[in-house]
């Protein structure tokens, strides 16, 4: 190897991680997050529309199951996380100006705090029945 | 696009974009991927809302499934359910593009017919059961 030409030590080529180091996980999050909400998801609705009537008595029966609350909670938490991932890639396509997308990146990862956040509490809000 | 090019005087190679190539069925699947996705974060709202006026009381929530249950509440129900069910029919495509099947040109573009037309047919399906539930 020329070390003249080439600055790289041997340890950062073994690591192969390129420049930055990092990157990878924001692809492997949004995929273990979409398996999550997927599963979340299809149990969620399946067991309120084939258990439930969707009416006010029979949902806070339904939440009242830590089963079901729990995965709800999921569902609203990882749809969070999902959904922040996905809008930072739309945000990255489409705006290239600095401070808009620095605006937009704050706003959208506050928002799905927000929405994780909140959602988790009403969840535990009805479990409790309160 | 055009006067993209003036402005570069024809002089800078410009990768092809949208208005350039032609239709072809993946793009679409791709494109509907996304709006559905961004459709979904603003989804996203509704859930919240509908748990949070549940967990407010009978008052509330009847005040929720009367907003619902209106016809604007009704389409916006039901392009909910097509959004998701798209969403999650070409995220399951899209995990199996990710274990690396299906990626040829031809599979690729029957598997994206398939997501479209499941997905559609599975948001209809999804409205029919959640009215078959309110129903019993």
């Amino acid at each position: 190897m020329n070390s003249a030409k080439n600055l790289r030590t041997p340890m950062k080529k073994a690591l192969g991680k390129g420049a930055s180091g990092h990157g990878t996980e924001h692809v492997i999050q949004q995929r273990a997050l979409a398996v999550g909400l997927l599963v979340g998801f299809v149990f969620c609705f399946s067991s309120l529309v084939f258990t439930t009537n969707l009416s006010y008595e029979s949902l806070r029966v339904w939440f009242r199951n830590p089963l079901n609350a729990a995965t709800m909670a999921v569902v609203i938490a990882a749809g969070a996380g999902h959904f922040r991932l996905g809008v930072q890639v739309v945000i990255e396509d489409y705006i290239h100006k600095g401070s808009t997308k620095l605006l937009l990146m704050l706003a959208s990862t506050l928002f799905a705090a927000l929405v994780a956040m909140f959602g988790v509490f009403v969840i535990l809000k009805l479990y409790l029945g309160a | 696009m055009t006067e993209v090019l003036k402005s570069q005087k024809n002089t800078r190679p410009v990768s092809p974009h949208l208005q350039i190539w032609r239709w072809h069925v993946t793009m679409t699947s791709s494109i509907l991927h996304r709006v559905t996705g961004v459709g979904n974060t603003v989804g996203m709202i509704l859930l919240i809302a509908w748990v949070c006026c549940l967990s407010n009381g009978p008052e509330a929530y009847a005040k929720f499934t009367g907003l619902i249950g209106s016809p604007l509440g009704l389409l916006v129900v039901l392009g909910s359910a097509l959004a998701i069910s798209y969403h999650i029919i070409n995220g399951i495509r899209h995990l199996l593009f990710n274990l690396g099947v299906g990626l040829t040109k031809e599979v690729a573009s029957k598997t994206a017919w398939a997501a479209i037309i499941l997905g559609i047919l599975g948001g209809i399906g999804m409205f029919l059961l959640a009215l078959q539930a309110l129903a019993k």
